[in-house]
């Protein structure tokens, strides 16, 4: 097969006030028709810039300063305006990581596919909007293409962007992290309707993510990037079961496995963080963060990359060390825990009025449900983890509990004080400092424009010790800085100032500032790279090992839960619909949602054929089960009608479903009929 | 969308209400200052006493207002002190003159000054940009006396192409009206302008424009269809808000020019204390300003797919 897109010795700079920085730097690249190939590394290592110069979209401010990208056999810096337009539009497309913000607000969704092409007979036109619209597995066309961007959801979206990228039916699809935003089981969706497309159309796809277990489903050949540079290639089974180069390795290193647990496995993240673009290190550029760097050598030879017959690899000594060995945990992972119930919610339900539409709803507001009479349990030590899909009332639930809002019924007993209608201004001093809470971004939830100093300070003013002199705080946010593995120095400097790790890191000291017994943690680490994720998880796991402190979890990210957690409760719906020991809970039988989010988790050993995809939420369900309308084990109408019994198969694990345990364990042991 | 607008509406009179209650406590609590006012400071205690009983000032507060609001209501505002005349005569010309110089210098502001920005907002940092950015930051920064002085410097002292005062006096002339228009338009057009450019560079910068250039369409499809259609709805709102500024905040150029506008009728009746004037002339005000906002409002809903259903 010959070579459809080749990029050689790639060198793209960016435009500063401090003077050109390279992003990417000789990178060579081949893709074949039909191929399937994935682009990995952490955020900020040139793999974007790559993808947009495919597109030759570099913005004002970047440029090719060296080497060319032939499609073809064509430079397409050679390419005419109105041969660059039949190209993008033709050629090459792409999709990107946000389709909300892709897609035009104020025009809607078929006006957008519709205006990629020339035909001018509107019938026609509409007719193969509704085509593509089809083909992307949208169950009714005709609203969608009705419909402006902010009516659909994430996944819908995406998959409307899927369609005008293939309207043209391009030989290359190249997709930017294009499940990173949407939930786990919509992402399975996604990604099972790619390889489908791909198959049909015969097209070659560029995978570009920093999710391994994504990108082996996927891709036939994986190229990790380290700093601007390949740093190691080949295919996608031999990289990921036998890497060669320390950072894949590391990369590996920070995912959590199938079967193992904090007690047993601890992650290894990768120390230290990605070099910025102006101040690389002179040879090996991951020789300040490479455990197996031989001083005098990595740091004084610049590595180049060597082929071979198992893909090439940018590192002196990758024939030397043995990456196969993990390192050892420097201690035998001990987590102190008691019985004593920390807290307890019974019953708590809370709903929110939505906007008025029309005057009927002036006088009747309709009313959102978030919690529909949840129950959870957390005791002294203990990780409990809440997952479930957006819209499943996980974060009002951990809302509820921190008092940033109250519940409209039930009782939350914090420390043997109902909160559950006491908001957090109303409660006691104590009872605040001792329960706090993580935010999912920490670019949010720091003040931009006060250093890391002040903010820390502050919260030990507000939480710790209001009475401390200047100094004692000065001393005290510096031990917090350590505690979570942070320079002394970070606390002169302003959040911008900060990586997203580091950001997450200080929002972690300042929730530590007055050394709480419950932590509240709303997806701590979904916002950041995989490398950074391990550091954050790592460093929570630390402090609840020190101080014995509860964590409640809050997160879609499955393998994480799997790994870290003492006991999950699944929610759906504003409903608990499975809750248990996370041994019992990740093993059949299961309740046929947390069955689905299971199967959806990219993994990156272990079969991965047998998906289970659920159709968009959306129905509202009827009077029985609330996940009915979505179940691929639905029994008949009874669960149309009849709200569920709850059922207990050992222990405190249990689960709602109209299936005995017996029946949904004999089901599910077999190979799911609906995986593909 | 009809609710959104009903009770958008709602809100007005309830702003026009309140501020009615404002203007009738501040100007007419005190009966005793209204009889000075009207025949003047120099007048007995006994013939203040006899005019108040007269025009029956001498009933409780609350049914003084709602007759008081009855008539306002009707468009009866009462005689001009100074003019001699009842209010409505004097008021509603002035305004129609307002209306006239203030709707000419919208109808240049808007289509040049969105032009410009859009020009300027298309590439950002490009020679046309930084020059359109520079003198929108000079004119503005010119205040509007400041121009008239230098305007009228050039042409009516200089060059003498152009009158100096734009009375009226010999009926109506268009000549008259240039100079007035041209430092409006020199003072709002660079505000505008750059509320646009900042609009469309924000817009340009989107990841739906760059779909829209990556999925092959012309530049000239991406800015109309889709890099215009958003960065319009900035200047859309900041234009709808500037209609109340150019009806009654004028005053400066009316004065310099003596144009016989609203502004001009507000700074005459403030100097002279013609009470019923500044009552009909606040409450005129407040009404464009309050109208002003509702229509910018409700523009800016339907120009916003995502607020059209809320």
């Amino acid at each position: 097969m010959s070579a459809l897109l080749s990029i050689r010795d790639l060198t793209v700079h960016y435009r500063t006030r401090r003077g050109p920085i390279p992003a990417v730097d000789r990178f060579s690249l081949e893709i074949r028709e039909g191929d399937s190939v994935g682009l990995v590394g952490e955020s900020g290592c040139g793999k974007s810039t790559v993808a947009l110069a495919i597109m030759r979209y570099l913005g004002t401010n970047g440029r090719v300063a060296g080497g060319q990208i032939l499609f073809r056999g064509r430079d397409i810096a050679t390419l005419s305006p109105r041969a660059l337009r039949d190209y993008r539009g033709g050629e090459v497309a792409m999709v990107y990581q946000e389709p909300t913000s892709a897609l035009n607000p104020s025009m809607t969704a078929g006006q957008q596919l519709a205006e990629t092409f020339r035909d001018s007979d509107p019938r026609s036109v509409r007719a193969t909007v509704r085509e593509a619209l089809a083909e992307v597995q949208i169950g009714d066309p005709e609203r969608v293409a009705a419909a402006y961007p902010h009516q659909l959801s994430g996944g819908q979206q995406q998959r409307v962007v899927i369609a005008m990228a293939l309207l043209s039916r391009p030989k290359l699809l190249v997709l930017d992290e294009p499940t990173t935003s949407l939930d786990a089981t919509i992402e399975a969706g996604i990604i099972d309707l790619v390889g489908v497309l791909q198959r049909r159309h015969g097209m070659a796809v560029l995978y570009v993510s920093h999710n391994l277990g994504l990108i082996r489903q996927t891709c036939r050949r994986l190229v990790v990037m380290y700093a601007g540079q390949a740093i190691e290639t080949g295919d996608t089974e031999r990289l990921l079961v036998r890497p060669r180069h320390p950072y894949t390795a590391g990369l590996l290193a920070c995912l959590p496995r199938p079967n193992s647990h904090k007690q047993r496995n601890p992650l290894h993240p990768i120390v230290g963080q990605l070099p910025p673009p102006h101040a690389l290190p002179p040879a090996c550029r991951f020789a300040p963060r490479c455990a197996f760097a031989s001083p005098g050598r990595c740091d004084t030879l610049a590595p180049s990359l060597v082929e071979s017959d198992a893909g090439s690899v940018r590192c002196i000594r990758a024939t030397e060390i043995d990456l196969s060995i993990p390192p050892p945990s420097p201690e035998e992972p001990n987590y102190p825990t008691t019985n004593d119930v920390v807290i307890a919610a019974r019953g708590v339900r809370k709903t929110f009025a939505l906007p008025i539409r029309g005057f009927a709803e002036l006088f009747r507001r309709r009313r959102l449900t978030a919690n529909d009479g949840v129950d959870i349990v957390a005791r002294h030590g203990e990780t409990v983890a809440v997952v479930g899909e957006s819209g499943s009332g996980k974060t009002t639930l951990a809302r509820l509990i921190a008092g940033l809002d109250t519940a409209s019924t039930g009782e939350i007993v914090v420390l043997g004080e109902d909160v559950a209608r006491t908001p957090v201004a109303d409660r006691r001093a104590a009872l605040r400092s001792t329960l706090q809470m993580v935010f999912q971004d920490p670019n949010d939830t720091l003040n931009p424009s006060h250093s890391v100093a002040r903010q820390i300070s502050r919260a030990i003013r507000k939480l710790g010790s209001p009475t401390l002199t200047a100094s004692a705080r000065r001393a005290e946010v510096a031990r917090l800085l350590s505690l979570v593995r942070l320079p002394p120095d970070v606390a002169s400097r302003l959040p911008d100032q900060l990586s997203g790790g580091q950001r997450q890191r200080v929002s972690i000291a300042r929730a530590l500032a007055g050394s709480p017994q419950v932590l509240l943690a709303d997806e701590p680490a979904s916002a950041l790279d995989v490398s950074v994720q391990a550091a954050v998880i790592d460093l929570l796991l630390d402090v609840q090992r020190r101080a014995g402190t509860t964590l409640v979890y809050i997160s879609h990210d499955l393998a994480m839960v799997r790994y870290l957690a003492d006991r999950v409760y699944v929610m759906y719906r504003g409903r608990v619909v499975e809750s248990g020991p996370v041994g019992a809970l990740f093993a059949p039988p299961y309740h046929p949602y947390t069955e689905a989010l299971l199967s959806a988790i990219p993994s990156v050993d272990g079969p991965s054929d047998q998906r289970i995809v659920l159709s968009p939420a959306g129905q509202a369900p009827g009077r029985g089960c609330p996940f009915a309308p979505r179940c691929p084990r639905r029994t008949g109408e009874i669960c149309d009608t009849t709200p569920p019994p709850v059922q207990c198969p050992e222990g405190d694990h249990m689960f709602s479903c109209h299936l005995t345990p017996d029946d949904l364990g004999r089901r599910q042991a077999m190979p799911s009929r609906e995986g593909r | 969308m009809v609710l959104a607008v009903l009770k958008r509406l709602g809100l007005l009179a309830a702003t026009m209400l309140v501020v009615s209650l404002v203007v009738f406590l501040l100007l007419e609590a005190t009966p005793s200052s209204v009889a000075i006012k009207v025949i003047g400071p120099y007048t007995t205690a006994e013939q203040q006493q006899l005019w108040l009983e007269q025009n029956g000032y001498l009933r409780p507060v609350g049914e003084r207002y709602v007759e008081w609001l009855g008539r306002f209501l009707t468009g009866d505002f009462g005689e001009s002190i100074r003019f001699k005349a009842p209010v409505a005569e004097v008021l509603w010309p002035r305004l129609w003159n307002t209306a006239i110089l203030g709707l000419t210098a919208l109808a240049v502001i808007a289509p040049c000054s969105i032009l410009l920005g859009v020009i300027a907002g298309i590439r950002e940092g490009s020679p046309a940009d930084r020059s359109i950015s520079v003198a929108s930051i000079v004119t503005t920064s010119l205040p509007e006396f400041a121009s008239a002085v230098f305007l009228a410097g050039v042409f009516v002292f200089w060059l003498a192409w152009l009158p100096g005062t734009s009375s009226m006096a010999e009926g109506w002339d268009w000549r008259q009206l240039v100079l007035p228009v041209a430092v409006l338009v020199l003072y709002d057009l660079g505000y505008v302008a750059r509320m646009t450019r900042a609009s469309m560079v924000e817009v340009m910068a989107t990841a739906y424009v760059r779909t829209a250039v990556l999925k092959g369409l012309s530049r000239a499809r991406v800015i109309t269809h889709h890099a215009l259609r958003n960065a319009l709805i900035t200047p859309f709102t900041v234009l709808t808000l500037h209609i109340n500024w150019l009806l009654s905040g004028v005053i400066v150029v009316e004065a310099f020019f003596a144009y016989k506008g609203f502004g001009a009728l507000l700074l005459e009746a403030s100097l002279n204390q013609d009470i019923y004037l500044i009552e009909a002339c606040t409450m005129v005000a407040v009404l464009v300003a309050v109208a002003t906002q509702a229509l910018a409002d409700i523009g800016y809903r339907l120009l916003n797919p995502r607020l059209r259903g809320t």
